[in-house]
């Protein structure tokens, strides 16, 4: 039944806003001009269940909590300035402050997520952790607001130059962590390589002498460990390209992953080759035997 | 018209240590070389090279140079009493089996540069490790040498399993090495290359055999080439017609 009609039918609904493609709409139908939707626009999905259908009882519960809505209310701008807030509120909580790339508590929950979406389709991502080189000193020798401008301007130019589909996120101080989701470790390396040389580019323009060691590694179908275990593999790279030198990539070898999976001859082969040698002997008894 | 070809890079491999695949490459090299092609021999086995002292040679310079130094592949590149030119590696350097994954990458670039050669050969050390299923990579066909052993043979399956599951490769030819006869190498290949077409889905090409001999022992004893010292010992036939069949490969 169209929204119209519904909401003419019955003075009072409880709605519920479905994607958030929709708001777009729903903000040129709020301005009132049906004209302005075009015709690629997805006509308002909104779910609503006429109270006349809700038992007394069950209404005036709801009715308590204050989620029913008349339709003098203004219910389309009331659902606007509702998912408004909420998005604001979720941005909120995912988002690093001075940065604006996402935080340490979004990041930990899209690596789960990555990792269980890796387990379901079989494609492998890349989580790469990035930590500057010489940070502390930019701040020490020209004070913190000069750091936090390094860090603002690295974040933004990561943003713009990094693949729309990669989370970035500030970690800690001076510390990054990227999942690359769909990434093989061939392709997370030139990604990684791309961090690096943004990084310098910044530190250039800037002037200080700012570098950056990532460490970078592969999670696949094979690797049966957590996402913490798979953080701490990881930061272990980190560890050792920070050892080796400053504005370094550490990874582990790509090929070494797919060889000790592909190394294991299975027991049935193994059985065949066990049985032609076995036959391979007796034919070499028998010419002994002959000769 | 004369163009330019590139050189045709081959890579003789086992899986399995103890084979025969320094005796195979050199007496190879040098049966192609009687041939009148131009050959190359780089010893690819950086933690236990031994070319250089089936040759009886001592070379100041060596693959370490290029691999720690600032030294091209072509400042190292000696002749050889077998007609061909070597890259030697240098033994006992443990580190140098552990390459860096960046190295390995300039050393196959630079190979990749060389000119001048017809077959380039490419001794790996043995196992499967990354060093070694790079310069398989590298190479346009791989060579693996078989004996007798059992382990000999797994290995070599093994190795085949990793290149085609790994790379995707799917041609590999296949040496016996050590064995009484013809009949016997025949039979040896016929079985990993039934267990191949069964498992793997593709055969295996037979490059031919080198029997059990005596001249073998004695000429590594003199630190020569068999194929030279006992150019009328079996092994030699037994290297022509390898030789032969790698240069109809090569037309193919």
């Amino acid at each position: 039944m169209p929204l119209k009609k519904l909401l003419q039918s019955s003075p009072k609904v409880i709605p519920a806003v479905k994607t958030e493609k929709l708001i777009g709409v729903l903000n040129k139908l709020a301005v009132g001009s049906k004209s302005r939707l075009s015709k690629q626009d997805e006509l308002p999905e909104i779910f609503v269940i006429p109270t006349q259908d809700i038992p007394p009882e069950e209404l005036k519960k709801l009715r308590k909590k204050g989620i029913i809505i008349k339709l003098e209310d203004g219910l389309i701008n009331r659902l606007l300035r509702l998912e408004k807030d909420n998005r604001h509120l979720r941005s909120l909580s995912i988002t690093d402050e001075l940065t604006g790339l996402y935080n340490k508590r979004f990041f930990n929950k899209q690596l789960k997520i990555e990792i269980t979406r890796t387990k379901r389709t079989g494609e492998p991502f890349c989580l790469l952790i990035i930590d500057l080189d010489n940070f502390k000193s930019i701040n020490d020798n020209l004070g913190h607001a000069k750091g936090d401008e390094f860090l603002a301007k690295i974040s933004r130019k990561i943003s713009h130059k990094t693949r729309p589909t990669d989370f970035s996120c500030r970690y800690g101080g001076d510390e990054f962590a990227a999942i690359l989701p769909e990434t093989s470790l061939p392709d997370g390396i030139i990604i990684a390589q791309r961090w690096r040389e943004l990084i310098l580019g910044v530190a250039r323009q800037m002037k200080v002498q700012v570098s950056s060691s990532l460490g970078i590694d592969e999670f696949n179908t094979n690797s049966a460990i957590s996402a913490e275990e798979f953080f701490n593999k990881v930061d272990q790279e980190l560890y050792i390209a920070k050892r080796k030198a400053k504005n370094k990539i550490s990874h582990p070898d790509p090929v070494s992953g797919s060889i000790a999976e592909a190394k294991s001859v299975t027991p049935t082969e193994k059985d065949s080759l066990y049985k032609a040698f076995a036959q391979l002997k007796k034919q070499r008894e028998k010419t002994c035997a002959k000769g | 018209m004369k163009t330019k070809s590139k050189p045709l890079i081959f890579s003789v491999t086992s899986g399995k240590g103890g084979v025969g695949k320094s005796f195979i490459t050199t007496n190879l090299a040098t049966t192609l070389a009687k041939q009148g092609k131009k050959v190359l021999v780089a010893d690819c086995d950086l933690g236990l090279a031994n070319i250089d002292i089936m040759l009886g040679i001592n070379p100041v310079l060596t693959l370490k140079d290029v691999v720690f130094g600032t030294l091209h592949l072509k400042d190292v590149i000696l002749s050889t009493k077998g007609g061909f030119d070597l890259i030697p590696a240098s033994s006992g350097v443990r580190e140098m089996a552990q390459l860096l994954f960046e190295k390995i990458q300039t050393i196959k670039d630079m190979l990749l540069e060389i000119e001048g050669y017809d077959i380039i050969l490419l001794d790996t050390g043995a196992g499967i490790s990354e060093v070694v299923l790079q310069f398989n990579l590298l190479a346009g066909q791989n060579i693996i040498v078989i004996n007798r052993e059992l382990t000999s043979l797994t290995d070599a399956y093994a190795m085949v399993k990793v290149m085609y599951q790994v790379f995707g490769r799917q041609s590999f030819s296949i040496i016996t090495n050590n064995i009484k006869d013809e009949k016997e190498g025949l039979s040896i290949f016929k079985n990993i290359d039934t267990i191949s077409q069964r498992f793997l889905g593709f055969p295996l090409h037979y490059l031919g055999h080198v029997v059990q001999d005596d001249a073998v022992s004695k000429a590594i004893l003199r630190q020569e080439m068999a194929v030279l010292a006992f150019p009328q010992a079996r092994i030699s036939a037994n290297f022509s017609k390898i030789g032969k069949a790698i240069l109809d490969f090569q037309k193919a």
